[in-house]
């Protein structure tokens, strides 16, 4: 064995390396637990994380905030972690081939199709607005007038922010990394920063004795709202993580700079927003920098935040990509990368004519899309650990239909989709965020955790009844 | 009848992965290059640190952490 792969030299097969079929060697994977902590960085202090530090701020004060922010990301980055590192480092694979043997080759797709999709769509989305109204402030301030939060040139600077994340996508992979090696350690400059202004232009009193913004009368359930929130931030990061630690050469490299590395950038950005929306009203740098760091150094901060986000588009949109190309089954493996790339902004880019739509639902959004993540991550966890005891037979993963231990009749394994569905139902049941309607059960225990021990018992329990007869590993 | 040897056992399988391969769709080249990957990670680092599994004591020392930073923040909001 050559100590290091060489690139591969034929068309078809550097297409498959680039798009992440092959399950990666010991000599391709490189990535340090240094080099890991910095990758998880730069995703975890996207703006995204002052948007949810605000949204925070709506039902807790600071101190509550801080920890409802800590108990949450710990929570979801936990199970999160477990479900997509672990064996996606392993087996050098990522994630949703991995998933084959809980739902079948053909459920994944529908996975992907509606889960995956949907949710990455919705980050899209988001960071297109929130380019767009980075975009929007500097035009104000150019030009001496208001333009407004969500008025017409949030749209225009979304949809170019759009058109510029699919161009870096179209590069790929190397134009994406590159860009993220200026753009991580810029932005935890700017967070340090920002930091700073709200601090110098406010005070840590008024910080620590502000008010919530927008709380519910009972303040147990405003806190564990908060806290289910920020689980559901954790459990976000799903779709991206599988994809990544499969680069990474040891399990102490893969799970520990994941878990820590996003659990302490998130809740350094967290803060910052949280902190704004506490003092100032609002978690949105777009709004405050301009007042507070001035006309010059406010734009400069402006643009660069526009910037960080485009290339957060272009980073979880590759991983997803890449999940919808693999899950289709080979219907969409002759469709070309930047036709693919650009169907999937279609949606994001009707959503940015709707700005103050996503603002405003951006914590339902979180909430729903965990409600299924952390269901999905259930089912993962007892099919890889309980399952098949962390056993997988890579030969027979990728024959999929044509082999033995992956295959279930019409590609579906309906365990694991009844319990993605029932774990999902469970958490809404315990905790609607859109009629906020809670049992008394949400206030002592959460809704993700429960719904994702409810979704791992009943695929286990279904996995029993409907395929008793069946061989779960090669040496079994 | 004599067995058949672990190494033609295995190569014979490898054909037969290979063939599935390609019956599925994929391109010789690349059901080739799959089995190469996969026979590399199955001999030549079979028993290496990084294709071991999860041990207990690093998953009861990774939820101890987690667990370990729940208290904290319910220790943050009690005090």
């Amino acid at each position: 064995m050559s100590r290091h792969e060489v690139a591969p030299t034929d068309p078809k097969l550097a297409q498959e390396h680039v798009f992440g079929t092959f399950p990666l060697l010991k000599s391709e994977r490189s990535w340090s637990a240094l080099d890991f902590t910095w990758v998880n960085t730069a995703l975890a202090i996207a703006t995204w994380a002052f948007l949810v530090g605000g949204s925070t701020a709506l039902l807790v004060g600071f101190e509550a905030g801080i920890a409802a922010m800590l108990i949450g990301n710990a929570i979801g980055l936990c199970f999160m972690v477990l479900a997509s590192v672990v064996a996606s480092q392993r087996w050098g694979s990522e994630q949703y081939m991995l998933l084959r043997g809980a739902f079948g080759v053909v459920g994944v797709g529908v996975v992907v199709f509606t889960v995956i999709l949907i949710t990455e769509m919705g980050w899209s989305s988001l960071l297109a607005v929130m380019a767009g109204r980075a975009t929007s402030q500097v035009a104000s301030t150019m030009a001496g007038t208001d333009l407004g939060q969500y008025g017409p040139v949030v749209t225009i600077g979304g949809l170019v922010a759009i058109a510029i994340a699919w161009w870096v996508l179209s590069r790929g992979p190397v134009t994406i990394g590159r860009f993220n090696a200026v753009i991580a350690p810029g932005l935890a400059v700017i967070t340090v920063v920002m930091m700073v202004f709200l601090i110098a232009n406010t005070s840590w009193e008024a910080l620590l004795t502000a008010a919530p913004i927008a709380p519910f009368e009972d303040e147990t359930l405003n806190f564990m709202v908060a806290v289910e929130f920020n689980v559901g931030v954790g459990v976000s990061w799903y779709p991206v993580m599988g994809s990544l630690a499969r680069m990474t050469r040891t399990r102490k490299a893969a799970v520990w700079p994941a878990y820590g590395g996003l659990l302490i950038a998130t809740l350094i950005a967290q803060v910052v927003g949280m902190a704004a929306a506490l003092t100032l009203g609002d978690s949105d740098p777009t709004v405050w920098m301009v007042p507070f760091g001035g006309a010059v150094l406010g734009i400069a901060v402006l643009i660069f935040i526009a910037f960080a986000n485009i290339t957060s588009m272009s980073s979880i949109v590759y991983s997803t990509i890449l999940a919808i190309r693999q899950s289709s089954g080979g219907l969409l493996a002759k469709v070309p990368w930047k036709v693919l790339t650009a169907s999937f902004f279609v949606l994001p880019a009707i959503m940015t004519f709707f700005p103050q739509f996503m603002y405003e639902q951006f914590m339902i959004f979180v909430s729903v899309s965990g409600a299924f993540l952390t269901a999905l991550c259930g089912v993962a966890l007892a099919d890889y650990f309980v399952l098949r005891k962390q056993r997988i037979d890579l030969r027979q993963m990728h024959l999929g239909q044509r082999g033995t231990l992956y295959a279930y009749p019409g590609g579906v394994n309906w365990a694991g989709i009844a319990a993605l569905l029932l774990g999902a139902a469970f958490y809404l049941w315990l905790y609607n965020p859109i009629t906020l309607e809670t049992q008394a059960a949400f206030s002592v225990i959460t809704a993700s955790l429960p719904a994702a021990v409810v979704a791992a018992i009943v695929y286990l329990l279904l996995t029993r009844l409907l395929h008793r007869e069946r061989t779960f590993r090669k040496d079994a | 009848m004599t067995p058949t040897p672990p190494a033609r056992a295995g190569e014979a399988r490898a054909s037969e992965f290979e063939r599935e391969m390609i019956a599925a769709g994929k391109d010789p080249i690349v059901a080739a290059e799959l089995e190469r990957r996969i026979g590399t990670v199955e001999r030549d680092e079979l028993d290496d640190a990084s294709r071991q599994p999860f041990s207990g004591r690093e998953l009861a020392a990774y939820v101890g952490v987690s667990v370990a930073a729940v208290v904290i923040g319910i220790l943050v909001v009690a005090l």
